[in-house]
Formats: structure tokens, sequence, C-alpha cells
């Protein structure tokens, strides 16, 4: 019974979002926030199958997300590809480097895999900086259209933007949501609680770890590709480190040992920074980030498992 | 209580009456660095942006119009960037938009404004390719990056009339940053127009803890000038660098960044005389002076670039309000089309920059296309003199004589 009206609640909520552009067109910013959000918690959903399923920590996913945002904008850009064309060959290329790259690391344990991703992250950025084909510092504008423009995913109408962000959400969680109850799910939260007893039990920790940062990677990779063509100018800034924190806030925030941790956090979080900025940013300065800080402290203080865990009957860590 | 009612009743209704009275005011938003690394110099773009607006509010408005400043800050991020241009465009229904300071996030700003007519110009931002996407509603007042070096040159050039040797081969000492690779881009445009060689072009990281090889490539490549991009904290590691290794390049001009960093001249105190660098603005300029002093007044310090700059855009912006005779997103675009501003704006200040008239126009240059710059922006070069900059260039607003060959003491 009390399952049935859960999931009626979900279906008007979902009905909710998808008939809200009608009524708030009129108000880009509002869905400018929605959309940031939509991307955030997508973002914060492919860290999750990696630090809240797995149990392996990265500080390095704005990268998986620029490598995907940069080759997108490349194909685009200087190879003259339709952007729909240009997608699977971001999610490729970002996912066969992850592939090659932390095939090697995941040898390592713990800690090492944190660090791996610090500098992963950091040398790629460096090598776009320096790389003249890739901009360098200046970085890559996609062409600017006026008007809606399907074959170039370039939209002045924020509701389209709002419902691609909407569905990819959406689709990432669902995915997520089957890894979760799946023979994959089960193999990585078994390496999340402990890699000997995994590999007793046959479960091979390296293999399982790659493919979750491949699956991790391309769903970044495909956040990327929305960035680019959302912001429409990417330079490698946005792989900075601080940008990778932002993108674990959420799930922590919600409670990464759920699936639809990242969800409830990345949509409060966005919400909450925004709200706080754009009430208190222009007037004192600096105190939205102060406000911001409170939340996030008072919120692992007494949650450390996430909001989410409030809710968790089982309690489980 | 009931007295405390009645105060409230009284307030509320002195308020109502007060904002009846006045014409809606236009709103103009300021969208910078408030917070974040960038914070110090978002602050100083406001307060000529607040100094602007003051003195025109104080000379009654546009039309009678008050001016109002939205602000909105930026982080310095380019998603944030782009919520705060949204919020400030759609939501605050300003009339017209100021900002920002680092290229991309003006790049995504212009975009917000282009969609939604609203008249977008920037003071500060210099990176030559946002003037090429052809966006309607985006105007450039500051020179663009290749005019930066351009201006550079000329002071290479004209340096020669004062000491009568002439520059013939220049070596370029810039960061991998994308102001540093600008740099080295345009050096290599208009190295051949100015009949100048690159004799070497030293490239570092930013942040490295050790400058000697670098060093070492500069005098072995012992040109007769260098052009430095970098950094404060590698700017004042080469100041000391040069001093270790006892080298001293005749002419070393920089532009802008970190050598004009306030503290620049405090950490190099004693070895930093002689060094030239871009400036948009100088006290000492022979523009400005007055305005430069009540600016102090308020504020306790000197007007910087980019405060003169942001002060000026704020006059483009009233004048433009003022020729279309409405706030209307289109026709203050038309008017700023139209604008020819000589000297001083009309029933204000003078120009106080280091040129004399402003204009928007279309231009191609390097085989581009370029919409709305300001054609006739240009820079001031000054030198370190005793321990302060000193405008020695152009010519003739210059308040001091150039120093040659650069002494480093």
């Amino acid at each position: 019974m009390k399952k049935k009206i859960l999931y009626i609640l979900i279906i008007a909520l979902a009905v909710f979002m998808l008939i809200l552009p009608e009524y708030i067109a009129s108000m880009p910013y509002i869905l400018n926030v929605f959309i940031l959000a939509f991307y955030m918690t997508t973002m914060s959903m492919a860290w999750n199958l990696l630090g809240g399923m797995t149990g392996q920590n990265s500080i390095g996913h704005a990268c998986f997300m620029g490598i995907g945002a940069y080759t997108a904008t490349l194909c685009i850009v200087k190879f003259g590809l339709n952007p729909w064309v240009s997608l699977p060959i971001a999610i490729f290329v970002t996912a066969f480097i992850t592939a090659v790259v932390f095939s090697q690391c995941f040898i390592l344990r713990g800690p090492y895999f944190t660090l791996v991703t610090i500098a992963f992250a950091e040398a790629v950025r460096q090598i776009i900086l320096n790389w003249d084909f890739a901009g360098k510092a200046i970085g890559l504008g996609l062409p600017y259209v006026r008007g809606n423009n399907w074959l170039l995913f370039s939209f002045k109408d924020r509701a389209i933007y709002y419902y691609i962000a909407f569905a990819m959400m959406i689709a990432v969680y669902a995915v997520m949501k089957y890894i979760d109850n799946s023979k994959l799910g089960f193999a990585l939260k078994t390496i999340r609680e402990d890699e000997d007893v995994a590999a007793a039990i046959g479960i091979k920790p390296l293999k399982y770890k790659v493919i979750a940062v491949v699956i991790s990677a391309s769903v970044s990779a495909v956040a990327g590709f929305f960035y680019a063509c959302y912001y429409r100018y990417i330079d490698p800034n946005i792989m900075l480190q601080s940008s990778s924190v932002e993108i674990v806030l959420p799930a922590i925030i919600g409670g990464s040992a759920f699936v639809e941790g990242p969800l409830v956090g990345g949509i409060l979080m966005v919400s909450l920074s925004e709200y706080l900025r754009n009430t208190f940013g222009g007037i004192l300065p600096g105190i939205n980030l102060i406000l911001y800080a409170i939340v996030l402290i008072v919120v692992i203080r007494f949650r450390p498992t996430g909001i989410l865990g409030f809710f968790d009957r089982r309690g489980r860590a | 209580m009931k007295k405390v009612f009645a105060l409230v009743v009284l307030a509320s209704m002195i308020f109502a009456s007060a904002s009846f009275a006045a014409e809606d005011p236009i709103k103009i938003g300021a969208m910078y660095a408030l917070t974040g690394a960038n914070a110090a110099i978002g602050t100083n773009i406001l307060r000529g942006i607040d100094f602007a607006v003051k003195m025109i509010n104080e000379k009654g408005g546009v039309n009678g119009r008050m001016l109002e400043v939205v602000r909105g800050d930026t982080e310095g991020d380019a998603a944030k960037a782009r919520s705060v241009a949204e919020k400030l465009v759609t939501q605050d229904h300003v009339d017209a938009l100021l900002g920002c300071h680092q290229s991309t996030l003006t790049n995504i700003a212009a975009q917000v404004c282009d969609a939604n007519e609203i008249p977008m110009v920037t003071a500060i931002s210099t990176v030559d390719n946002l003037s090429e996407n052809g966006y309607e509603y985006f105007f450039r007042m500051c020179p663009m990056n290749s005019l930066y070096v351009r201006g550079m040159f000329d002071y290479l050039k004209d340096i020669s009339k004062v000491t009568g040797k002439e520059v013939k081969t220049i070596a370029i000492f810039a960061d991998n940053s994308n102001i540093g690779q600008e740099i080295i881009r345009c050096s290599e445009i208009f190295a051949p127009e100015y009949g100048m060689e690159i004799v070497a072009k030293v490239e570092y990281q930013g942040g490295q803890p050790d400058m000697s090889s670098e060093v070492l490539a500069l005098r072995n490549a012992n040109a007769d000038a260098v052009i430095a991009e970098s950094y404060i904290n590698d700017a004042t590691l080469l100041m000391r660098t040069l001093q270790e290794q006892n080298y001293q390049p005749p002419i070393l001009v920089a532009k802008a960044n970190g050598y004009t960093d306030p503290t620049f001249l405090q950490n190099n105190q004693g070895i930093s005389n002689g060094v030239a660098s871009v400036v948009e603005w100088n006290p000492d300029l022979k523009k400005g002076r007055e305005i430069n002093a009540e600016f102090k007044k308020e504020y306790g310090i000197d007007m910087n670039g980019h405060s003169a700059e942001s002060f000026t855009a704020t006059w483009i912006l009233k004048t433009a309000f003022e020729m279309a005779g409405s706030s209307k997103g289109s026709e203050v675009k038309d008017a700023l089309k139209k604008l020819d501003i000589k000297e001083k704006f009309p029933n204000g200040p003078e120009i106080i920059l280091p040129y004399s008239r402003i204009k928007f126009e279309d231009h191609t240059f390097a085989g581009k296309q370029h919409y709305n710059n300001n054609v006739f922006a240009s820079i001031a070069i000054a030198q370190v003199q005793g321990g302060e900059y000193k405008t020695v260039w152009p010519l003739e607003y210059a308040g001091a004589e150039i120093i040659y060959p650069a002494q480093y003491k």
C-alpha cells in the first residue's frame, strides 16, 4: 500500500516536471537553474557509480566531463561533424582513454585511486592548456546560432534544453537503478565492502572496477557534450579540481549509498546555491558561500549518510 | 504597541509616496567576480561603475531617470556566469549589462544578452575572438589583445626617437596561459610588420619554482627588447632571477597583468626600475586627473586601469540611453552603433583613457571579421621610475621621459 502511494507520488512529480516549463517559460532564469541542477545531478550520479557503489572516490570527474566536452567540440568545430555524430565519438574517446589509463591504475587500492584521479585530471588539463589544436587556454567556442536548430543542437528556447537535460538525467538514473539491481551492481558493492572477499568468491575486482570507471566516464562524457552545447564555449577551466569537488557534493549530501542520493542532493544543493547567490551575491558578496558551507557542515555533521539517510529504516551506512 | 504600528504605517506611506514620485530608474547590470580568486579585480571594476553612476545621478541622471546598478557575482565560473546573466536580464530586467572580466564568461553573458535583446558593453575583456561571433547586442570598448600588442610594438618603434637606437630583435617571455599564448600569436603577426625579428620565444609553466633556464635562454638570445607576460608570482620570480644572473635587457615591456599588480612594486623594490608595462590608465596620465582626485576622496585609493575603463563604459551607456531617448534594448543598441564620442562625453567628463575617440565599428583584422569594437581604443605604457609607474607613452599624454636602458636598480 505504502509503495503504491510512493509510485503515485513519483509519477505525479514526473508529470509536474514535464509540464513545468509551460508555466515558467517566461522565466528563463528559473529554467536555467533547473537545467544546471539536472546537469549537476547527472554528473553526480556518474560519480556515485564509482564513489558510492564501488567505493572508489574520484576527484577527477570534471576531467572525464571535459574530455567528452572537448572531443565533441573539436569534432564539431575542427572536423565539421554534426553534433549528433560527435556525441558517440565523445563517449567512445572518453571511455577508451579512461579504460587504458585506469586499467593500469586500479592495481593500486584505496586512496591511491583518488590521487591518480587528481593527477590524471590535472595532466589532461595541462595537455589541453598546451595543445594548439584544442585552442590552448583560450578555449573553443561552438558556432552561435539564433533561433532553434535541432541539427546544430542550439536552441533559443530554453525549454528544449530543459527537456533534454531532464531526459538525460532520468535516463542516467534508470541506468544506475538497473545497475544497482544487476549482477554488476552486486559485484561492485561487494568490492566496496571488501575487495579480498570479492576476489575470493570469484569477482575480479580489477575487471569490475574498470567497467565501473568506464561507465562512469561515459556518462560524464554525455554530460560534457550537453555542457558544451548549452554554454557553447569551453576552456580548460572546466576541468579544474574545484569543479570535480562540486560534482562530489550532491552525492554526499543526498546520500552516496543510494542511487537516488545524487538526485536529491543535486536538485537541493544547486537550487540552494543559486538561491543564495542571487539573493545575497550582489549585496554581500561571499555571504552566500558561507551559508552554503554551513548547510554542508550541518548535513554532514548530523547525517553522515546524507539526507536520504534520514529515511532509511535499515540505517545502513 | 499601537505607537509602533502607527510608525510603521507612517514609514511605509512615506516610502510609498517616494517611490511614486520618481520615475522608474534605468537599471544597469554589472556582473563581475566578487568572491573567489578574482574578487579584488571585480571590486575595483565595480568602484569605477559606482563612481560614474553617482556622478551621473548627481547631474540629474538620464533625462531625469536615475541609474541603478544591479550587481551579480560570477565567482569567476562559467556556469555561474550564465545563470547570473539570465537572472539579471530576465528577472531583474536590467536595461543594459556591463561585464565581465574573464573573456569566457563575457562570451557566455553576451549570448544571453543577444538572445534577449539587451545591449551589453564590456570594458575589460580583451580576447580577440569575443568580437568575432557577430553578436548584435555586444559592444567592446577596450582594445582587443592584438591591439595591446600593437601598442607595445608602437612603443618599441617610438622608443628609438628618444634613444636613437632602433629595436631590431625581440625575445618573448610568456607563460602557457591564454593571455600568454595570445601575446605570442600577436607578436608573430606584428613583428614582420614592424621590421623586427623574434629571436627567442621563452615559454614557461605558470607557478614554476625556478626561472634560471628561462633567463639563461633570454640572455643567450640577447635581444634588443624583451616582451613579457606573466602573473604576479612569475613576474616577481623573473625580476629576482634577472638580478641573480646579472642580466639586464635594455628594454623589458610587459602586457600589464602581474607587472601592474599592486604588489609587484612592493615585492620588487630596487630591482624593478626601468620595467615598462602596458596600462589602460595611470594616475599621472595627462587625462582624468580631476576625476581621479574625486575618486580618491571617495574610496581612498587611486583609480586603476580597470576602474577607469568601467567608469568610461558606464558613461558610454548613459550617453547611449540619452541618444535613444528610451531604455528599450533595440533602440539603445542602435544608439550604441551610432555613438561617436570625441574628446568628451556630452554634458560629461573628458575621455580619461589614453585615446580621444569612442566609436563602435565592424572591421577586419588578420583575416577575421570583427563586430562592434571600439576601433579608436588604445593603451598607454608606463615605466617603473623611482619605484613608481610613470606614464611614458603615448608621448603626447606622457607624464615622464623614457629611461633607457633599463637599470633594474
